[in-house]
């Protein structure tokens, strides 16, 4: 074999290739040819093109209506699980016919079956302003928020109540004045200084100890907020 | 059908891919004779070179429709080859390496008949020829199919290398081995 034609790297040799060429020549039966042809025209002809578009056209309305209830019962499980208020309206939104709805449920307490409680909007909850007198505003009515609320569902429902125009009890610690008109109760999300003039309020008629509470809230809210010398009498340091 | 005739093999297949059935015909005529014969002289007998040879055109046809540009055509189809081999000789052996170095092959027979007849070969390129096969044939199975993809599809070392599942320099080795041993082979005819 020729040196001249040798690849060094692979070893390769033009002269053995090209004897390996021409030895080399057996190719298919056509028998097989023929048979290997057809199937390949078979399967290109059977595309299940057809097939599929039929069936997408068949089934294109049920699966999108599926699809649809799927995804919304999906999103309503998980918005109930983390975060309910979201899902409800702000109290002061509701119209006259939503009260009316709301009202022979929460009355005979199928509220607490047909809608959980925590879906509920304020308005319609035990608790709430204007749906009930005071007198029938028990101290069980703070109680019945689920305590599974994490604490950023309770501020945007604070929120909600802020641009409703209303005020509400923040947390179960401050249950005990739950009996209190709620407009007495001082909000978390007021500007500090009308936050303070809402405890001063307080404290003058004499709700000591929903004052020290709603100030011990306002200094982790406000930390580096200086009191008013009133404060320091009552309030200590 | 003159314009496909001078697209290239990548384009073919995706005419095909597309519904093409001509374009398959023009595809299997460009490689049936390399991919068959790469089967025949993997393979211990003609016929299950020609059972596999048809399964490896059917799974191209099969996986058409996820065909992609991706790697020359010929990479694509030998691989194939390659995985159908592999298959083949574990069903044979249960997992345990295949020799390939048996001189009673058929195929080697069916081969040297074939030749015995074409009168364009002179009769000593006509020994030369069966000198070679029978070499080709008595390599280590992985080396024969180094050579035979080189010379069958015109493979550089990279696609062997792709075909084969192994790095660069193992398909660099296998080759260079395998023209060492032919070469070895065919010093008589020196």
């Amino acid at each position: 074999m020729s040196e001249i034609f040798r690849d060094e790297g692979t070893g390769r040799d033009a002269k053995l290739a090209a004897l390996y060429r021409a030895a080399a020549r057996e190719e298919p039966p056509p028998a097989l040819d023929d048979a290997i042809r057809a199937a390949a025209r078979r399967a290109v002809a059977s595309r299940p093109q057809r097939v599929s578009k039929s069936f997408i056209r068949a089934w294109r309305v049920p699966l999108s209506i599926a699809a649809v209830m799927v995804l919304t019962v999906s999103l309503v499980t998980i918005m109930r699980e983390e975060a309910p208020e979201i899902m409800l309206p702000p109290s002061g939104l509701l119209g006259e016919a939503d009260h009316k709805r709301a009202g022979p449920a929460a009355d005979t307490g199928e509220n607490a079956t047909a809608v959980p409680k925590t879906l509920l909007p304020h308005a319609q909850r035990p608790d709430s302003v204007g749906l009930r007198p005071p007198a029938q505003t028990g101290s069980s009515g703070i109680g019945l928020r689920d305590s599974r609320v994490a604490p950023d569902s309770a501020a945007e429902s604070r929120k909600d109540m802020a641009a409703a125009g209303r005020t509400e009890t923040d947390s179960p610690a401050s249950s005990p004045a739950s009996s209190m008109p709620r407009a007495t109760q001082p909000r978390p999300d007021l500007a500090p200084d009308k936050w303070l003039e809402r405890i001063e309020d307080l404290r003058r008629r004499g709700k000591l100890e929903e004052a020290r509470t709603s100030l011990a809230e306002f200094r982790k809210r406000f930390p580096d907020y200086e009191l008013p010398a009133s404060f320091k009498d009552w309030a200590g340091p | 059908m003159a314009t496909a005739q001078n697209l290239s093999d990548e384009e073919l297949m995706e005419r095909y891919r597309d519904g093409d059935a001509g374009a398959f015909d023009l595809l299997y005529g460009r490689h049936k004779g390399g991919l068959f014969r790469y089967m025949l002289r993997q393979c211990s007998s003609r016929s299950i070179a020609e059972e596999l040879f048809q399964e490896v055109w059917m799974n191209l046809t099969r996986a058409r429709r996820t065909y992609t540009v991706q790697a020359k055509f010929t990479t694509y189809l030998y691989r194939l080859a390659h995985n159908r081999l592999i298959d083949h000789y574990r069903s044979q052996t249960g997992g345990v390496p295949v020799s390939f170095e048996d001189d009673d092959c058929p195929a080697l027979d069916s081969i040297a008949g074939g030749r015995r007849d074409d009168p364009a070969l002179s009769a000593d390129h006509r020994q030369q020829a069966e000198r070679l096969l029978q070499l080709i044939d008595a390599l280590p199975e992985a080396q024969r199919e180094a050579f035979l993809l080189q010379q069958e599809s015109d493979m550089s070392v990279e696609e062997i290398a792709k075909t084969a599942g192994v790095s660069r320099e193992t398909a660099k080795s296998r080759l260079r081995y395998a023209f060492a041993k032919l070469r070895e082979g065919m010093q008589e005819f020196q």
